[in-house]
């Protein structure tokens, strides 16, 4: 009995033994990727967090909260948010269920389906300062928009110094993002199982319920990915937004990089530190909501 | 994982690291990096440095200026020309130094040569690799009162002396010339078979061994900076065209008479190019002095002028020794020393280290305060002030390279080394000092015993102070403000922007301004009315109110593009326009726009919210020492330097002195008047028995106009006095709100949108701007 155990305990040791020899390789292998994300990431956001909570770059005096008191309560900051909620609330849901459209269409056997492909692929591949010149010479007050409504009678529109500035900007985030979304629920309709579906069209399931009790859970995973994805590259517009406004562009497309660049520019590190921190706390509220309804539309897809 | 698989994998790690290690700058035998000429930053491998020898030019009289360089062996031979007032001639002395022993120089005795009715200038002087001397003398004829002297009575007699100082040749080269215009000599150079290649303006000609012009070559340049030969007898000139950006350099073929193709993209640099050994050309630019491989086309930096406490612009000539020293002629024209500087290659590592002081700013190639620096260097030998610029001048300013420059800047200023003194210029000051960049030199003041408070203009200080704290000191500042006729604007100083308008329509068929537009007419009115519209402290605005637009209908009643038909003065004495823009650089200045009126006249001023006086004022040589230097006293030191003001101004920038006591001393002599003398020294006096005034100057305006500006009154004095007093600054951030505003009202001067659409998004825009700052 007492060898028994003897020889059980040397086992338990040896396991343990291999156990930390694993480990410890392991975590050999993966210290350059954790060294990058902790050099990279991780001590860059403590930093902004420092920042966030000193009066400013140069003196560096802490001030606690003040910061975030300061910047909450300012009205470009309100006016910045504002913007960009809106702009992402309309442009990403219509993100993912306008290429989702797409990729469904262009499954099913339509003709010259690869080079609609093809057309809704080509924006990816052009340079922002490409798109931004399509879009002045669209989108300018004497531009090609503009002189096609002449012809209809209709007054010019200022579109990027009006109301409509908003639409602009969701219609070239869209024609820039809907390609790369569609071909991600491409790949996803393509790899759900044929057997299930064809059990479905079996049963007598109708196309609506197939794709709603069916296709939807396993296109939960992918929706998730695309939501996220879209959601930030909403705040990438940014880019193609400054090229066309500069700094201070009209009120209705002021985005929260145009107050976080603005801010790094006038050297109010601590103003762009505390809307950073704001804004990565909501991004994390969201997407946690978006993991847990993930969780809970796919739970019951296999892998 | 197999014993294989882990061999491989660390490999495959190995090679990755080593990769990462292969990384830098090409090195070459010697050690220094070779950066191409195409990188925007030239840096110094820093491995040598260049120690200076200063040694002062024997005979030189203060009234004789060196006219003529050359390097010949061990020689240095120069001209020393001084003009004799009695006799109206210049005489000229020909002077040898050895540079091994630069502590005497002899003078060589030359041939006389003289031409009968004619007056000599030795213009040009070279001397080839056998010693044979050539000089050419420009003969004119001798000034007399009333008669012209045209290109047609002048000549080029070029002479040719064997190196005992016997006559070879003597050649007349005016019959050489393809024009009138081209009928002197800048440069002669020794070529290969004894020829001569020179140039007149842009042309180049080229000289038979027996001094008779074989042929001459166009180049099309705007203006050949200069000649020289390399040791092969290959030659070329460095030329200036507004064609093309930069010098560019250009090989004569002396046999076929023609011209190589331009060798472009060279350094930043100001044509004075020599020929070295081994191939190698000398570049001086700005900043660095760069070595030329003609093989390769690639351009070194060796030597930053500063750490070799001198300067490009004094550099009149050099030469490069073998042993890699270089040799300067030195003439610093700000004081007149003439002087021999030997820098001696040395390793870095052998000179004892220094303190470095950091001057930063945004503008490259500040010759002054690149002096002021060499300066303090000289006099404080445990520093080493560096001049550090964000724009590199090889690369071509646009928006980006200033926004890149800003950008580089703002990140030194909050890292923690930042730099010690920042040049104000095309810097957002008041962003700066509100973050506390900016040590206040009040405290500096108070405790300084060579400047005070109490020794500038209260209005130069006051515009630097942000909540109490004094950030810079400008050394001098240009004043403007609006000038009408008191007849026309009435007495009153000071107007609003109805003021402006109401005195519009009441001359309906006058302009506000000389060379108005739509866009001008507005920045005039904005200037200091922004507060009109614009509430800092709420951060709100009201452009979209029916004032502004008001405004902009009013600045549209204007062109798009002035008329610039008629000269200032005939638009005023016309009554055409009702205001001039007076730009006070000095009493002359004020006097001269007065004199254009032709009447008494008032300062308005620029139209001010309350109805004050508009004057802003632009400071010049303006420095900021950061709060987190750690080394302030010597960095006020360096700006005491210059502040201080013992009878001579230090830092010359042009525009209104800011110290009290210099401002009155210039005054003195502004309202001093001064009197003709007679050949006997005697005061002349006119037919009533009055003695007949110097004018201090003649101001010529445009084709007909011309004012002769005599001794300042106490009023005039006062007057200027009092704008001075009043003046204010502009600062950047008014630019980025005038920029939004600008930008916009485009769209309505040119009649695409209506007032109220732009004063709309201007509203939006400008809100945001100010939301941002509140």
């Amino acid at each position: 009995m007492e060898e028994q155990k003897g020889i059980q305990k040397k086992k338990l040791h040896k396991k343990n033994k291999r156990i930390r020899k694993v480990k410890r390789s392991s975590g050999l292998f993966i210290a350059p990727s954790f060294l990058g994300v902790l050099v990279f990431f991780v001590i860059p956001f403590l930093v902004v967090i420092f920042y966030s909570m000193v009066d400013n770059p140069i003196a560096k005096n802490f001030v606690g909260i003040e910061n975030y008191k300061v910047v909450l309560a300012n009205n470009a900051f309100k006016r910045a948010v504002t913007n960009t909620f809106r702009f992402s609330i309309v442009a990403v849901p219509l993100a993912v269920l306008l290429s989702l459209l797409l990729a469904i269409m262009l499954e099913a056997k339509l003709p010259f389906r690869s080079q609609f492909r093809t057309f809704f692929l080509s924006p990816m591949m052009v340079p922002v300062a490409s798109v931004v010149l399509i879009w002045q010479v669209l989108f300018s007050y004497n531009g090609a928009v503009n002189d096609l409504l002449a012809h209809f009678g209709v007054d010019k529109i200022d579109w990027l110094k009006s109301q409509y500035s908003h639409v602009v900007i969701v219609i070239l985030f869209l024609w820039k993002n809907l390609g790369y979304n569609m071909i991600l629920f491409m790949a996803a309709l393509a790899s759900i199982p044929k057997d299930i579906l064809e059990v479905a069209r079996l049963e007598s399931a109708n196309a609506l319920q197939t794709f709603f009790y069916i296709k939807v859970r396993y296109l939960s995973s992918t929706f998730l990915f695309v939501t996220i994805m879209s959601l930030i590259n909403s705040f990438k517009v940014f880019r193609e937004v400054y090229m066309l406004t500069t700094d201070y562009p009209y009120d209705t497309i002021y985005m929260l990089q145009h107050f976080m660049n603005n801010m790094f520019k006038k050297l109010d590190y601590q103003k762009l530190s505390s809307a950073a921190v704001l804004m990565s706390a909501v991004m994390v509220v969201i997407i946690g909501v978006l993991f847990l309804t993930e969780k809970y539309f796919g739970k019951d897809v296999e892998g | 994982m197999s014993k294989k698989k882990r061999l491989l994998s660390i490999c495959l790690s190995a090679l990755l690291l080593l990769g990462v290690t292969a990384c830098g700058d090409k090195k070459t035998e010697t050690g220094e990096s070779k950066v191409s000429v195409d990188s925007t930053t030239p840096t110094l491998s820093g491995e040598y440095v260049y120690v200076p020898t200063f040694y002062s030019l024997k005979n030189t009289d203060e009234n004789a200026y060196v006219g003529n360089t050359v390097f010949h062996g061990d020689k240095l031979y120069y001209t020393l020309n001084k003009y004799i007032p009695e006799k109206e001639i210049t005489e000229t002395q020909l002077m040898v130094m050895d540079i091994n022993d630069v502590s005497k120089a002899e003078q060589v005795e030359l041939p006389v040569f003289e031409e009968e009715g004619y007056v000599k200038y030795l213009s040009a002087m070279e001397m080839d690799e056998e010693g044979n001397l050539y000089l050419v003398y420009f003969l004119t004829p001798p000034y007399e009162e009333g008669k012209e002297i045209g290109p047609d009575d002048c000549k080029d007699i070029l002479i040719k002396y064997d190196k005992d100082m016997n006559l070879v040749y003597q050649s007349d080269l005016k019959d050489m010339y393809v024009d009138e215009n081209n009928s002197y000599l800048s440069y002669i150079v020794a070529g290969k078979d004894g020829k001569l290649i020179a140039n007149s303006n842009d042309v180049i000609y080229v000289i038979g061994a027996d001094g008779t012009p074989e042929n001459s070559i166009p180049t099309n340049a705007d203006y050949i900076n200069r000649i020289f030969s390399t040791a092969d007898g290959r030659v070329f000139f460095t030329k200036y065209s507004n064609m093309a950006p930069g010098m560019e350099m250009v090989e004569v073929d002396t046999e076929k008479y023609t011209l190589g193709a331009a060798l472009k993209d060279l350094p930043n640099m100001n044509g004075n190019v020599v020929a070295g050994p081994e191939g190698k050309l000398y570049m001086p630019g700005d900043k660095y002095l760069y070595e030329y491989d003609l093989t390769t086309g690639v351009a070194t930096p060796i030597l930053d002028w500063l750490d070799s406490y001198v300067t490009a612009d004094f550099v009149s000539d050099y030469l490069a020794l073998p042993n890699g020293d270089f040799l300067l002629y030195y003439e610093d024209w700000s004081n007149g020393t003439k002087e021999l500087v030997k820098l001696t290659k040395t390793k870095a590592s052998e000179i004892p280290e220094k303190e470095t002081i950091v001057f930063a700013t945004m503008y490259d190639g500040d010759q002054m305060i690149q002096r002021a620096i060499l300066e303090f260097n000289k006099s404080n030998p445990s520093y080493k002030m560096i001049y550090k610029s964000y724009v590199d001048d090889t690369v071509q300013w646009t928006e980006d390279t200033y926004n890149n420059a800003v950008t580089a800047m703002s990140m030194d200023i909050i890292s923690d080394n930042p730099p010690d003194i920042i040049d104000l210029m095309n810097v957002n000051v008041p962003n700066l000092a509100a973050k506390g960049v900016f040590e206040d030199l009040n405290p500096y003041l108070e405790k300084s015993t060579v400047i005070k408070r109490e020794d500038f203009v209260p209005s130069a200080l006051n515009g630097y102070t942000f909540d109490g704290t004094l950030v810079t000191i400008p050394r001098s500042m240009n004043v403007y403000t609006l000038l009408g006729k008191k007849s026309m604007v009435g007495e009153k100083e000071g107007c609003t922007i109805e003021d402006l308008m109401q005195l519009s329509l009441k001359y309906p068929d006058s302009d506000l301004m000389a060379y108005s537009t739509k866009e001008s007419v507005l920045a005039q009115f904005l200037r200091f009315n922004r507060d009109a519209f614009i509430d800092i402290e709420a951060g709100t605005c009201s452009f979209n109110s029916p004032e502004f637009i008001k405004l902009l209908e009013y600045a549209n009643t204007y062109d798009l593009d002035a008329d610039y038909t008629k000269d200032l003065p005939e638009l005023i004495q016309e009554n055409e326009i009702l205001l001039l823009d007076l730009g006070l650089m000095d009493v002359q200045s004020y006097q001269m726009y007065h004199l254009m009126m032709e009447e008494e006249a008032t300062c308005i001023g620029y139209p001010t919210v309350d109805g004050s006086l508009g004057v802003y004022f632009n400071g010049n040589g303006m420095y900021g020492i950061t709060t987190k230097s750690t080394h302030k006293d010597a960095a006020w030191k360096f700006m005491e330097s210059f502040l201080e003001y013992d009878g001579k101004q230090r830092m010359n920038y042009g525009g209104l002195s800011t110290r009290l006591d210099e401002l009155e001393e210039r005054f003195k002599e502004d309202m001093t008047p001064t009197y003709e003398k007679d050949a006997n020294g005697e005061y002349k006096k006119d037919a009533e028995g009055n003695l007949i005034e110097y004018p201090k100057t003649t101001w010529g305006y445009g084709n007909n106009w011309e004012a002769t500006i005599y001794a300042a009154t106490q009023e005039e004095i006062d007057a200027v006095k009092a704008l001075i007093a009043a003046a204010k600054p502009v600062f950047e951030n008014d630019e980025e709100i005038y920029g939004i505003i600008q930008e916009e009202t485009a769209a309505y001067f040119n009649g695409q949108k209506s007032a109220k659409e732009v004063a709309d998004i201007i509203q939006s825009r400008v809100s945001i701007f100010l939301s941002e700052n509140s």
